[in-house]
């Protein structure tokens, strides 16, 4: 190889790390959030499958530990696919009662892109990961969104505790509901658009105290899946509202 | 049972890898083979291979509907069970499985098997396969089979035999116990006529073991893997997707969850191996010739193409997905012995001309 070429090519891969970090920029939605901070890269890591068969429901993993001061804590979580239809896929809010920062649910990804996680602390300090993901076309020939219409309405909440619950030590709870999650994006069987039908939050807390909260939006799957950690389990009230305005309450 | 592992995944996973382990065993012990059984009633009239298939499917559709009845496990959540079918789909890939299967002498879960016992013929086969299915299912040809498919789908009132009888305004339980009763009845008849079958203990009791083995795979993901949050896909024996799926396992595991089709399949080598030794039948074989190699290359072709589009292979569809009764079943594996008969049919012209 000469020494023009091989010159060229340093340079080039030189520019790649600064071209791939500059490709989130280009997501409104993140962009506004990030503001003229600039967040850190090292601290907060995505769990995502390298190839997803079902774009309809990819299991999504977000732990944060990195460092912290001292009275700081992860007061959020926004999720963002670059190439969804609409980028906002899920956001979690969390209080200072929540021990351990790792979230589980699964999203939709609707062609092969990178998601990004944004981390933000209560003192404003910002992190940021991405993770690429390859989409291929559906892989099991039956899937739930094949153009018939289910009702929209939250039934059926689950709730799993920690098989044996310790006060004071961390343990994952889980959560779903059914609910189609209606885009708004699909056609059916006639070509006519589906309305949007969306639940639009799920809040957990003890007594008048938020400590957990999430915000749904399209990219969530169907029948909202949420896992989170806590280290005290009494008297949680858990609260889904639909785009309606309609709630359903448990609690444990 | 759960609680012996950590989670109802782990608990699927040890599950499954234990029946592909038995499945190898007992395929590798009896040469279970659907192939064998057509070609020797072609070529001898010696039909014990062909009664021990249909015998392995009379009792993995009781043995299954048992469990249904036993545990509520809903087998029209499989599949199998298609609303919209594409029929031209099903019967053609059929048949190129059918001819497939003839040209590389073997289906996909023998060739697991064959493997095990040494065969590295089968290994070409099974790679070929393997890629093949998934270029058919999400690689180069997925858009054509999407458009395929929706050109030619249909919309079906019942997805099941006991569902299309139930159109005529029997109730649904006794259009049921009515196709199961004559279903059963008749391929049982038919397998267990033969002195021959009965005589032969490796054929019937290899067969009925497989059998339940089918229904052993509805049990582990029906019933170990049912949970709330994270069900486990309802299925069962089956081996071209899996096949494909265990490729890519190997190449993207960083990546990827193991699954219960993946340990299904090293299982099946593994079971087969083992016994393979213990019984002094292990030894190594290779292509004779490049005809034989081309003719492994295009058989591991097709069926991984057939297999996908008619959702199934011999076992997946001919014993899994009849087991549950589904419609689709029946034209796949009808798809799959007029692909069979129309090979040998060829091949015994040829020979003689």
């Amino acid at each position: 190889m000469r020494a023009p070429l091989r010159l060229t090519l340093l340079i080039l891969l030189l520019l790649l790390p600064l071209h791939t970090m500059a490709d989130w920029q280009r997501i409104e939605a993140l962009k506004n959030k990030v503001g003229t901070e600039t967040p850190q890269t090292s601290g907060l890591q995505i769990g995502l499958p390298l190839v997803a068969d079902d774009g309809a429901s990819v299991p999504l993993k977000v732990t944060f530990n990195g460092t912290l001061a001292a009275d700081e804590y992860i007061s959020g979580l926004y999720v963002f696919a670059s190439q969804n239809p609409r980028a906002e896929v899920i956001e979690f809010a969390f209080s200072d009662a929540i021990p351990r920062i790792e979230v589980s649910t699964r999203i939709r990804l609707s062609e092969t892109q990178t998601v990004y996680v944004l981390a933000k602390s209560n003192q404003g300090n910002l992190w940021l990961a991405n993770q690429d993901v390859r989409v291929t076309v559906s892989g099991c020939l039956m899937t739930d969104e094949d153009g018939t219409v289910t009702e929209a309405q939250m039934s059926q909440p689950r709730i799993a505790l920690p098989r044996n619950p310790k006060a004071g030590e961390a343990a994952e709870l889980r959560t779903m509901i059914n609910h189609p999650m209606e885009t708004g994006f699909r056609e059916d069987s006639q070509g006519n658009l589906i309305p949007q039908q969306l639940i639009e939050s799920l809040q957990v807390s003890r007594g008048d105290e938020t400590l957990f909260s999430v915000t749904f939006n399209t990219g969530t799957s169907a029948n909202p899946f949420v896992a989170f950690f806590l280290d005290q389990f009494d008297d949680l009230t858990f609260t889904w509202t639909d785009q309606q305005g309609q709630q359903l309450s448990e609690t444990r | 049972m759960i609680e012996l592992f950590e989670d109802h995944l782990q608990a699927v996973l040890w599950s499954g890898a234990l029946l592909g382990l038995a499945y190898g065993a007992a395929a590798q012990w009896s040469r279970f083979c659907l192939y064998r059984g057509l070609s020797n009633r072609w070529q001898s009239g010696d039909s014990i291979k062909l009664r021990a298939f249909v015998l392995a499917m009379a009792v993995a559709l009781l043995s299954s509907q048992a469990l249904h009845w036993l545990f509520g496990i809903d087998l029209t959540q499989t599949h199998y069970h298609q609303r919209s079918p594409s029929w031209p789909l099903l019967l053609g890939g059929g048949m190129l499985f059918g001819y497939g299967m003839h040209l590389a002498n073997a289906c996909g879960a023998r060739s697991l098997v064959l493997l095990g016992s040494g065969n590295l013929r089968s290994l070409l086969v099974l790679l070929v396969l393997g890629v093949s299915a998934y270029a058919t299912l999400s690689g180069l040809l997925a858009h054509p089979r999407i458009d395929l498919e929706a050109l030619t789908q249909t919309r079906l009132p019942a997805t099941s035999i006991d569902g299309l009888i139930s159109l005529t305004g029997l109730s649904a339980s006794l259009s049921k116990t009515l196709t199961l009763l004559v279903l059963a009845g008749l391929l049982l008849f038919w397998a267990l006529k033969s002195p021959a079958l009965r005589q032969s203990p490796r054929d019937w009791i290899g067969a009925s073991l497989i059998g339940l083995l089918t229904a052993g795979g509805w049990w582990v993901t029906g019933v170990l893997g049912a949970d709330d949050f994270d069900p486990v896909r309802l299925g069962s024996l089956t081996f071209v997707q899996p096949i494909g799926e265990t490729l890519q396992f190997s190449m993207l595991s960083s990546g990827m969850k193991l699954s219960f089709a993946v340990v299904v399949v090293l299982g099946v080598i593994l079971g087969s191996f083992v016994r393979a030794l213990f019984s002094g039948e292990f030894s190594w074989q290779g292509y004779e010739s490049p005809q034989q190699m081309q003719r492994g290359i295009l058989g591991g072709l097709l069926m991984g193409i057939g297999g996908v589009l008619s959702l199934g292979c011999t076992l997946g569809q001919g014993i899994s997905g009849f087991s549950t009764l589904a419609l689709s079943s029946i034209a796949a594996l009808a798809g799959i012995l007029i692909g069979a008969q129309v090979a040998l049919w060829l091949d015994s012209r040829k020979t003689t001309v």
